[in-house]
């Protein structure tokens, strides 16, 4: 009875802990910094052949993430905005390490191609309807299409007779 | 046994010549049995593969170190499923896989197709036999699995392998190669039979029959294949999302996309005979996106998580596209008077046009996602710099070109074919568009202030009720007609017109798709250091570590947090994310297993990140992301639709053309012979 009772105060002042701890726990948000370093590196490209960016690598001890990310660090605490940043990363470490083709010079075609094709197509396709259109109203004025039903059946019953020769 | 896998590849390599020469010469001399001869030459190329792959994965299965392959990728105490993975888990053995599935496909197209297109298998036999002589020749000659370990002269072995790569062993990659080289590979048969028409002059559709549903089957397997990658991505990788834009990712999206223009386009050819061209250069630009893809996961051209280790065999696949392409547009030029369209256009409102414009749409989001992946090798050989393209750039282009996609999909369907009147329209499209709008109301109401978010919702909404609207007349009506119940006259409407209504469903599916693409822009991550008896909140959650296990086996080491997920003080999950560290004798690798609790609104998302420099604490990063469940529902929904849409109608139906070119014309010359 005594060993089931010092079992039952146990399991009582254990489970006590673990509530107290848990509503007592520490809880955090996120540090500001840490994610404004991570908002930074989503514009960053890892250059460690993981193919993500310097915010989502995750190699361990990544040769190339981890100084980015101190740099970052340095730069956020001598008060520099995160345009500054990124356009001194850049300098620094090359223009491959930009996820986006930059506005200017050859990287305005990278912007502009995709949206030029599909303004091309959107233009040419009503041209194509027309076209169509065209035809139909010429074939219509040629007296094509009047074919009466009855013909029209012999001529496809004739058409499957001379197909099935084929095979 | 080496030699045995050597002498079947070379063996399958010089019959594959044998029935390309003997399919053409029977063919050209009408020659029977050179014909035939061929067709069992592809019986025979399929049986040689066949026997390769079987030795190769005896080898893996039995622990044979003496060979590099089997040493690279399987160790001894890999699970029996990844030692099957380790096939197709390295370059050599993935091409024989790739092969090894082409000359299935060739052998099941061939024997299938033999009778009912007599005047054109020959040809079909040529192409496919192509594909797979040159699979054979990388095989054989520069990615051969059969090469063995060598000590100078010796034959060596080591007592055990390298093993998968740890990232690999995930049970979706025993399936998502499969189906994505199903998919690609299987692409190469509408091909042949393309191919095959042009050169002969092919009269009727009755190829285009087979080609759509071979396409069908093909896009099936592609888009499994392509959704696991993403489940795969999602379980796996650890940083939250399904989709990277990475250049293989792109590779396999570029023939899908070429795959659904053809199977909408397609519809043109069949019921109006019109976008002949178009639909073979669809077919063809499909096929030799699939090489290409197949080249740039192998030759190291642009850099890639999922590529293999960079290889010289990139200059076999330029030189196979440069002659593919030239040869295969020279054939389209040429006949361009046989593939002039049969039919012209009632009215510009019509399903045709609007058949048109989904084409332009999806072949515009095909070259964005091409143009971007090659954007890093064309400004380098224009500009001299090398400029890099990452997700933000394909999500600006492509998010506008989507939603235009999506309208489409609504849109399409409720144009009649030849004619659609404004009443017609005004009929089908008020209510959808007055549903979706109020939806689109309340949303705002609601706070949603993100506009590709919300445009999808509305867009989505419209298509939905649409879809549903369609499935609820049609029912209605045969519920009236047959006395029957609506939920049995739906399903009695879908088995009638399986195509039309699978269809639908496979749209709805892509619904739900784009419901969880737009769920991302409302993301929600957190990240901190956490020791047990600490919490990080985050979009308000509460993330309790309540212990933190360290463990360590032959193969790795192990640290596993135990995480309370709390919401208004309610403990609503535990999760256990993992970090392993694996420890082979390269650098150690780490390997991260995200904990996911999924909900239709949200998933909650943990990753144990690793530890902080000095190693004193866990770095855990939270994820709160709304709606992703549904990409995943909705890429079932796309699998079953088309799986529908390829059962046999009820009701037979043949296609309605309005007009043969030209009937007319030799109309009064048969009357005066008669």
């Amino acid at each position: 009875m005594r060993r089931v009772a010092n079992r039952f105060l146990i399991g009582f002042v254990a489970a006590g802990l673990a509530v107290g701890g848990l509503l007592t726990a520490q809880v955090k948000t996120s540090d500001p910094k840490t994610m404004q370093i991570r908002e930074i590196g989503k514009e960053l490209k890892c250059q460690c052949g993981c193919a993500y960016t310097v915010a989502d690598c995750n190699m361990l001890y990544c040769h190339f993430r981890d100084p980015v990310n101190m740099d970052i660090s340095e730069m956020l605490d001598s008060g520099m905005g995160p345009g500054a940043i990124l356009n001194a990363l850049l300098t620094k470490y090359g223009k491959e390490l930009s996820t986006e083709p930059p506005p200017e010079g050859f990287g305005a075609v990278g912007w502009v191609m995709p949206f030029v094709m599909l303004a091309l197509g959107l233009l040419a396709a009503p041209f194509v309807v027309q076209r169509w259109r065209k035809n139909q109203i010429t074939a219509d004025a040629a007296g094509v299409g009047t074919v009466d039903p009855e013909t029209m059946k012999r001529l496809e019953a004739e058409i499957e007779r001379d197909l099935s020769q084929f095979d | 046994m080496e030699n045995l896998g050597y002498l079947s590849i070379l063996l399958a390599f010089v019959v594959s010549i044998y029935a390309i020469a003997a399919a053409v010469a029977g063919r050209l001399r009408n020659n029977t049995f050179l014909e035939v001869s061929a067709q069992r030459a592809v019986a025979a190329t399929w049986m040689l593969t066949t026997t390769a792959a079987g030795l190769l994965l005896y080898a893996i299965l039995t622990n044979d170190f003496r060979l590099s392959y089997v040493a690279s990728y399987s160790s001894v105490d890999q699970p029996l499923i990844y030692k099957f993975a380790a096939w197709w888990g390295g370059q050599e053995g993935s091409l024989l896989f790739w092969t090894w599935i082409a000359a299935t496909y060739s052998f099941v197209a061939v024997y299938t197709g033999r009778k009912r297109h007599r005047n054109m298998i020959s040809w079909v036999v040529g192409i496919v036999m192509t594909v797979v002589a040159f699979f054979l020749a990388i095989v054989h000659f520069a990615a051969n699995p059969f090469n063995v370990l060598m000590s100078g002269p010796q034959i060596t072995a080591i007592p055990d392998g390298n093993g998968l790569n740890p990232l690999l062993q995930h049970p979706v990659m025993a399936i998502h190669p499969p189906m994505l080289y199903l998919g690609y590979v299987g692409f190469m048969v509408p091909f042949a039979f393309a191919i095959a028409s042009l050169i002969t002059k092919q009269p009727g559709d009755r190829w285009i029959h087979t080609t759509r549903v071979w396409t069908m089957i093909t896009w099936l397997f592609q888009s499994v294949g392509v959704m696991l990658g993403m489940v795969w991505a999602y379980a796996v990788l650890g940083w939250g999302g399904y989709w990277n834009w990475d250049p293989v990712e792109n590779a396999s999206l570029l023939p899908w996309i070429t795959a659904t223009a053809f199977l909408h386009s397609v519809m043109m050819q069949e019921k109006k005979g019109m976008l002949k061209v178009w639909n073979i250069v669809l077919v063809s630009a499909t096929f030799f996106l699939c090489i290409f893809g197949t080249m740039l996961t192998r030759s190291g051209l642009v850099s890639s998580v999922h590529a293999f280790a960079q290889s010289s065999i990139g200059d076999y696949f330029v030189w196979f596209l440069t002659i593919g392409v030239a040869a295969t547009a020279m054939l389209i030029f040429m006949r361009l008077d046989y593939l002039k369209s049969e039919a012209q256009l009632d009215a510009v409102l019509s399903r045709e046009s609007s058949f048109l414009f989904n084409n332009v749409i999806l072949l515009a989001s095909c070259f964005a996602v091409l143009w971007g992946t090659l954007f890093p090798v064309i400004s380098e050989a224009f500009s001299g710099e090398k400029i890099t393209v990452g997700p933000p750039f394909f999500n600006k282009v492509n998010i506008p070109i989507g939603l235009a996609l999506i309208l489409l999909t609504g849109v399409g369907p409720l144009f009649a074919w030849r004619k659609t009147s404004v009443e017609s329209l005004r009929r089908n499209f008020q209510w959808p568009a007055v549903a979706s709008l109020v939806l689109g109301g309340a949303l705002f109401a609601l706070g949603i202030r993100h506009l590709y978010a919300w445009m999808t919702f509305v867009l989505c909404a419209f298509v939905a009720i649409t879809i549903l609207v369609e499935f609820w007349r049609g029912g209605k009506v045969i519920a009236q007609r047959q006395s029957m119940g609506l939920a049995a006259a739906m399903f009695e409407l879908t088995h009638r017109n399986t195509r039309r209504y699978g269809g639908y469903v496979v749209h709805m599916g892509m619904v739900l798709i784009f419901i969880g693409f737009a769920g991302t822009a409302f993301n929600q991550m957190g990240q901190a250091e956490l020791e047990p008896g600490e919490a990080l909140a985050v979009g308000g959650y509460e993330f309790h570590m309540t212990d933190l296990t360290e463990g360590r086996t032959p193969v790795y080491q192990t640290a596993v947090a135990t995480i309370d997920v709390k919401k208004d003080g309610e403990t609503i999950a535990t999760l256990m994310p993992e970090q392993r560290v694996y420890t082979p004798d390269r650098e150690p690798q780490p390997t991260g297993i995200p904990a996911i609790q999924r909900r239709p609104n949200r998933d909650l998302y943990v990753v144990f990140a690793g530890y902080t420099r000095d190693g004193s604490k866990p770095i855990i990063q939270a994820y709160i992301n709304p709606l992703t469940s549904w990409v995943w529902v909705g890429g079932w929904m796309v699998a079953f639709g088309t799986l529908v849409a390829l059962v046999p109608s009820k009701v037979k139906r043949v296609a309605p053309r309005t007009r043969v070119v030209g009937m007319v014309e030799k109309e009064p010359k048969v009357a005066a012979s008669r």
